[in-house]
């Protein structure tokens, strides 16, 4: 379900860029920035909390020792099956609490023959047993008992483990991605090693010795046996139409790694992601940057594609941002409702709600929509005037202009607008006038005089917006004050926006099998918990996921993404809200409740929305 | 958010546990040290006697000159969990990190017991006043810290507790063998767990394991000396009455009793321990 993919929060800065251009970064070593999941706890979820598990995997008559790091929430849950290397002296176990934290389960296995795992150990073997914990991971009643979404699973290896991820990838096609932490070519690259490298006996010498039913000679020689099967770069081939990862450090494997992408982009794999970091082979001083980038490229590659999308990546015109989920409540983790919908280059947005204009700046860093930068923004519209969907009016007038954009600023929405428009603009009289005069050197730096300018048009229902790229038509929506959803019709795509309503024919009219319907859901349970005057005032003025349900099966969008969704999460509940001896988090509604409250009434595709989705 | 709402004791009031703010989390366990050229971090791969058994173990180096203090990591029994996270962050943290699996676990050779895994502690510790081992691995032999989580919590306890130059301990959840060996219906429960997760440990049985070792004390450690003790526990929404026993019998005057809230990875306490181990060896 894309639900569980949307819920990967992910600032990845430039990698987004890298991979819809089908470029590459090198030497980008700081530019990655860490996300939350690599630095703070999550939320815990009472219900479904992170746990472990430690199954022993069963392959070819031998029992794996492994570990099964659990996500919390109830799933299923993307999982990375982690391999380490030979003979996995580094278990890379802070990258998988990291990748946990991300909404992952992670398997971490010990290959037959390693770390008391019954059996011998070959490289053979090793394949042969990371085929076996992919089945392990896809067994319908594994993935149930442990959570586990059978169309993710992503292979990540180190090392000798990076070697195996690739060549089981390749070889799987139900393997989602593969992360290839700099891997070994365990044919080629140890034949070379043998002539360069004169400690290569004594070291792969101590490290067979770690290892159950084999030596250095048995695996020199099984790597020389057969050389093209030991040669990942004829795995090639067989991974292009997926997303690679190959991080490289500066170690023995440097030239390989960058041959093996080099090779993987000329046979056409869009979604090669290539980053060097100047460390050693274990990352040791980089431990937290080779985080940063592993989670940063999951939440990517989940994010830009979800199952039911296939492997292919879309190659749609119009993009659907979220740059804001929020309500009046002040959730850091969601901006006020903002919702931009690109075009080529370029972009309309619906609702500026508190926190706009920055997370536009974030939808262009971390996400590659260039047409999101603040000074790009010259289309608005406004569904109603509530503060929450319009405290960052002021923030996109002069942000906007000081940011760059040349025109004034065209505002849609309903009666009342241009009120608002004349006192902002006389409130920030100081402000203008000084960026205005000639000692402020707008002009010199390129910004327009004349921009702070907003030309505000109040509407009614009907054809409202014309250009070469879009069509937008406004429709009456029921909500506290006169109030209008969006349809945008674009060369590609129709998408509708509901803004904050009552359930609607007019929406229904307006989707009518429309690609994306954005709409407004306030879940049940806790409607059930609200003083009786918010439930009334919901009743009337807003819509609750199970009137969502019904009408999105009128409506029948090809994908339903819900936001605007009421919840406080643990401690920042008003206390005159709570329920008398309620727990801090008894208004808090985890995506995981909102999901079910919708799955069990609506059969169709659907997203809870987060802040910077892209769809 | 209530989030890192760890509950900490600090100063003086050695014994009592006081609720403290939120506590930020220390740089070392989010950020990247400055890349040492002339002394990078490292990863050495060793054997360690003991009795006759090899055991693996794993060493995070840390950056620069040094000589650094060092942690022993003891991970619990089997030892599936083996803080991996914690012993990059204690390494970022300029710290030197020994793990190592008891004989008879996961691949290291000999026989696991009780007992036989107390005497690997002090093997590993003498390991690390070696002189070869001082110079090579630029261990600063003053300040050795033992660190475990549950039943290596109870090591941590032990070995601490009969080697006054070890300068601080942080217990993690531990377990208090030297109870539960002699509560027979803990023991019970005790022998019912280990018979379905002791895959790992070879050469002896739940049931032998189950056995107290010779000379065991009751309350499994004692405490000695100027011994500083940290002692994390978890507060699920079941409270873990087994530590919370174990901490009520530990000596007041050997340190002071740190509290996890549920589901918080306690790497980032750690860190705290080690602040507070460098502290005492300053004063």
């Amino acid at each position: 379900m894309i639900w569980a993919m949307k819920r990967i929060g992910c600032l990845a800065f430039l990698l987004c860029l890298v991979l819809w251009s089908g470029n590459t970064i090198r030497g980008q070593e700081s530019v990655q920035q860490v996300p939350a999941a690599v630095t703070s706890d999550p939320s815990p979820d009472p219900a479904n909390p992170a746990t472990m598990a430690w199954p022993d995997i069963l392959s070819h008559g031998s029992k794996m020792y492994s570990v099964l790091y659990i996500a919390s929430g109830s799933g299923p849950h993307p999982t990375v099956l982690m391999l380490h290397g030979f003979p996995g002296n580094e278990k890379n176990l802070d990258l998988a609490f990291s990748i946990r934290r991300a909404g992952w389960n992670v398997l971490v296995p010990f290959y037959r023959g390693a770390w008391g795992s019954g059996g011998t150990f070959s490289f053979t073997h090793a394949v042969e047993d990371t085929q076996a914990s992919i089945d392990f991971l896809r067994d319908s009643e594994n993935a149930k008992k442990f959570r586990i979404d059978p169309a993710h699973i992503v292979l990540v290896g180190h090392s000798m483990g990076g070697f195996i991820a690739a060549y089981a990838a390749a070889h799987e096609p139900k393997v989602f991605a593969a992360a290839l932490v700099s891997p070994g070519n365990l044919g080629p690259g140890s034949a070379r090693q043998r002539t360069d490298d004169p400690q290569f006996w004594e070291r792969w010498n101590d490290n067979a010795s770690r290892l159950v039913g084999t030596t250095a000679q048995q695996l020199v020689q099984e790597a020389d046996s057969d050389p093209a099967k030991w040669n990942y770069m004829n795995c090639v081939s067989l991974l292009k139409n997926r997303p690679v990862l190959v991080l490289e450090a500066d170690d023995r494997n440097t030239s390989d790694n960058q041959e093996l992408a080099s090779r993987l982009r000329q046979a056409g794999d869009s979604e090669v992601t290539e980053i060097h970091m100047h460390t050693d082979h274990p990352f040791s001083d980089h431990r937290i940057a080779m985080q940063a980038a592993i989670v940063n490229w999951l939440g990517i590659i989940t994010a830009v594609r979800s199952p039911s999308q296939g492997p292919e990546k879309p190659t749609t015109r119009t993009k659907v941002v979220l740059l804001g989920t929020g309500t009046p409540v002040p959730d850091p983790d969601r901006s006020g409702p903002a919702t931009l919908i690109v075009v080529d280059d370029r972009a309309y947005l619906v609702d500026f709600g508190p926190g706009v204009v920055r997370r536009a700046e974030a939808a262009a860093l971390t996400r590659g929509i260039t047409a999101a930068r603040p000074g790009n923004l010259k289309v608005a519209f406004v569904t109603h005037l509530h503060s929450d969907h319009t405290a960052g009016y002021s923030d996109l007038i002069l942000t906007g202009w000081t940011s760059g954009r040349a025109v004034p600023l065209e505002v849609y929405g309903p009666s009342g607008l241009q009120s608002m428009t004349e006192h902002i603009l006389q409130a920030y009289r100081v402000d203008i006038e000084t960026r205005t005069n000639p000692d402020a050197a707008m002009r010199e730096i390129g910004r327009s005089p004349d921009a702070w300018k907003v030309n505000a048009h109040e509407i009614k229902a009907g054809v409202i917006y014309k250009d070469e790229k879009v069509t937008v038509t406004a429709f009456a929506t029921k909500h506290a004050m006169e109030s209008y959803g969006y349809r945008f019709d674009t060369p590609d795509r129709t998408i509708v926006i509901s803004g904050d309503t009552n359930p609607v024919d007019a929406t229904i009219k307006a989707c009518n099998g429309c690609d994306v319907l954005i709409h407004e859901a306030q879940p049940l349970e806790m409607q059930a918990k609200m003083p009786e005057s918010v439930q009334s005032f919901v009743a009337r003025y807003h819509t609750t996921t199970e009137q969502l349900a019904q009408l999105a099966n009128k409506a029948k969008p090809k994908l339903l993404v819900i936001y605007h969704t009421i919840t406080f999460p643990p401690g920042i509940a008003p206390p005159r809200l709570l329920p008398p001896d309620a727990s801090a988090d008894a208004l808090y509604v985890s995506p995981e409740m909102l999901q079910k409250e919708i799955s069990s009434r609506y059969s169709g595709h659907f997203a809870i929305g987060k802040d910077l989705d892209v769809y | 958010m209530l989030n890192l709402a760890m509950i900490l004791a600090l100063l003086g009031t050695a014994w009592i546990t006081r609720p403290i703010q939120a506590q930020q989390t220390p740089t070392p366990v989010i950020a990247d040290p400055i890349a040492d050229k002339q002394f990078p971090p490292g990863l050495s791969v060793l054997t360690i006697p003991s009795t006759g058994s090899e055991m693996d173990a794993f060493f995070y180096l840390a950056s620069g000159a040094g000589p650094h203090g060092t942690v022993v990591l003891l991970h619990g029994l089997p030892g599936y969990e083996i803080n991996g996270d914690l012993a990059q962050s204690i390494r970022r943290a300029g710290w030197n990190v020994l793990l190592f699996n008891y004989r008879g676990t996961w691949g290291s050779t000999g026989i696991f017991s009780q007992s036989s895994a107390i005497e690997d502690t002090a093997a590993v510790v003498r390991f690390l006043r070696d002189p070869a081992s001082i110079a090579t691995y630029r261990i600063d032999p003053r300040r050795l810290v033992i660190i475990g989580h549950s039943f290596g919590g109870f090591l941590a306890g032990y070995e601490g507790s009969h080697d006054p130059d070890i300068i601080a301990i942080g217990i993690i959840s531990a377990t208090n063998l030297g109870r539960i060996n002699f509560d027979p219906k803990e023991r019970d429960s005790r022998l019912k767990r280990w018979q379905t997760q002791l895959h790992p440990v070879h050469g002896a049985t739940a049931s032998d394991l189950s056995q107290k070792p010779n000379g065991m004390r009751k309350n499994g450690t004692t405490c000695s000396g100027p011994m500083r003790y940290e002692h994390a526990q978890y507060c699920s929404s079941k409270p873990t009455i087994r530590t919370t026993r174990t901490w009520k019998r530990w000596p007041p005057h050997c340190g002071r009793r740190v509290q996890l809230v549920w589901n918080k990875r306690w790497w980032q306490l750690t860190i705290v321990f080690l602040i507070t181990a460098l502290r005492y060896r300053r004063s």
